[in-house]
């Protein structure tokens, strides 16, 4: 039972990995941007969802997912749009900058002390099936992360906008040359990657009860390894490595010996060091690269 | 009636010139062959109409009378240029039949092709409908290009190495299906390697060299052309 309860931490952990490198994954694959600022819109999300504290609780999470979503959209607009056709290296440090930008406001707005809140209190507490003793919250991520991806791979396989959405992926240039409209992919790609990082903010809060400028960054970064062992681009390989990492850690959390378990991360990285020695496209790694114009 | 003129056409990769002032027009219902050696500039000035070309781009492109010279990749594609590029690029992970729905993005305010018509002209697609279009061979995939390029009803297609790394039989297949939509009014730009077949299909060749027409000629004149292409070639290779 023990192990089976381990799993289900496992598997609650890895979804909120996967959740965070698809929103990476998607926004990589059509706009080539690396965009470190996804952490900021998990952030924006959760400090709308304290905002709205005292509505009815529908309304809270709608409206924090829609900040994450409108954020997201709007950095797009408003700076990546201007930027298409630029470097890589470019594309980074403007991400970094348009997180630091939001950072710096969301500190103005609200202040740089961690607040907290009672959102999803009643979460935490353990839920009890016979013999097993699960989190709620576990429960609660794996549920909404399986729902979120079903509905992102209905929308990606099943629709026009999803078939440009992987066409434009897959070879962006090409993509435009079959008369796809790259402002419309990039736009949506964006309103996905907002999505996913507002959905992430609102179960963030409610894993831990706290909201802070930086929330997103640690996030953001775990996120960023998982989508480098799926394979940078490949949307599939996102998912798949987000249960990697989430699997990895909670393994190496239970079967390490508690005198080594402060070492956790280093162990794990060093595997991710060795996974990326054997398979440096990742696992599943996207069709091609092709540049950009 | 289509027609698409090229005005001082030039390209620039940094210091380089890869295309150097390049006039053309093709009509509807002509192939244009462009032939040459490596780094003659063929590709470069594909690549250049169809507005995904990363140098930087000088020269008009009037399409039909417009100057689309600064237009978007997309927006060229709606005007009715479609590229069918050197390595075919379908998207590998979409399904066959999703290659070509995709591309009716690309056709706007013109009458929509019906998907059974490319596969009345490619029966294979049709057979394959539901694979993804990485798994078939290379033939097929170039079968794929074409039929996703005619998707978006082009007035004038650009075809840039189609018979690349295909089988003798699969060419010729390749070629007849080019001169039927030369038949039924489309305009083609051809890029070709094999100069001597190009030039044979083409009702005009041109012959580049160093990213400027080094000679050009109608039909007949064309397959000279060509031989005029691999002597001077030959010439080349044995002075070296």
């Amino acid at each position: 039972m023990t192990l089976l309860q381990n799993i289900i931490t496992a598997v609650s952990v890895g979804a909120l990995y996967a959740l965070f490198a698809l929103g990476l994954a998607v926004i990589y694959g059509v706009a080539g941007i690396i965009n470190f600022a996804q952490g900021n819109f998990i952030a924006v999300a959760a400090y709308v969802l304290l905002a709205l504290d005292g509505l009815p609780t529908p309304v809270t999470i709608l409206g924090a997912v829609a900040a994450g979503v409108a954020t997201s959209v709007v950095t797009e607009l408003g700076v990546f749009r201007f930027a298409r056709g630029a470097d890589p290296a470019t594309l980074l440090v403007l991400a970094f900058a348009v997180a630091l930008a939001i950072e710096s406001v969301i500190i103005l707005v609200a202040g740089s002390r961690p607040l907290s809140t009672p959102f999803g209190s009643s979460l935490t507490k353990p839920i009890h099936l016979g013999s097993l003793s699960v989190m709620r919250i576990d429960l609660v991520t794996a549920v909404v992360v399986a729902v979120l991806l079903a509905g992102l791979a209905l929308l990606l396989n099943w629709t026009p906008i999803g078939a440009q959405l992987r066409a434009a992926a897959e070879d962006f240039t090409m993509a435009r040359l079959v008369g796809v409209r790259s402002n419309l992919v990039m736009l949506v790609a964006f309103a996905v990657g907002g999505l996913l990082a507002g959905v992430g903010g609102v179960l963030l809060v409610a894993r831990s009860g706290t909201v802070e400028p930086s929330m997103g960054l640690e996030p953001v970064l775990v996120s960023f390894v998982a989508v480098v062992i799926g394979g940078l681009g490949s949307l599939a390989g996102a998912v798949a490595g987000g249960f990697v990492l989430g699997g990895l850690t909670i393994a190496l959390q239970v079967l390490l010996p508690s005198d080594i378990r402060p070492y956790r991360d280093a162990i794990l990285y060093a595997l991710i060091v060795v996974i990326l020695t054997f398979r440096p496209q990742g696992l599943l790694p996207s069709a091609n690269d092709r540049s950009r114009v | 009636m289509s027609r698409l003129e090229l005005i001082d056409l030039r390209v620039r990769y940094g210091a380089v010139g890869a295309v150097r002032g390049i006039d053309l027009v093709v009509e509807s219902g002509r192939i244009l062959a462009l032939i040459g050696p490596n780094g003659a500039g063929k590709s470069t000035t594909l690549l250049a109409l169809a507005g995904a070309c990363e140098g930087k781009v000088s020269g008009r492109i009037v399409l039909d009378g417009k100057d689309i010279s600064g237009d978007s990749p997309e927006k060229r594609t709606r005007a009715g240029i479609a590229l069918v590029p050197e390595g075919r690029r379908i998207f590998t992970k979409l399904t066959v039949e999703q290659n070509l729905t995709l591309a009716r993005a690309g056709n706007a305010g013109r009458a929509e092709v019906k998907i059974a018509e490319i596969y009345e002209r490619f029966s294979v697609l049709g057979d394959f409908a539901r694979r993804p279009a990485g798994l078939l061979s290379g033939g097929q995939q170039q079968q794929l290009a074409i039929g996703r390029a005619l998707m978006t009803r082009p007035n004038l297609l650009l075809l840039d190495e189609p018979s690349l790394g295909l089988a003798p039989k699969v060419v010729e297949e390749v070629f007849e299906a080019v001169v039927r939509l030369r038949d039924e009014g489309l305009a083609v730009v051809l890029v070709e390697q094999n100069a001597k077949r190009a030039a044979e299909l083409a009702d005009m060749t041109y012959v580049l060299h160093n990213g400027q027409v080094d000679g050009e000629g109608r039909a007949a004149v064309g397959d000279e052309l060509a031989h005029a292409f691999f002597a001077a070639s030959d010439s080349e290779g044995s002075a070296r």
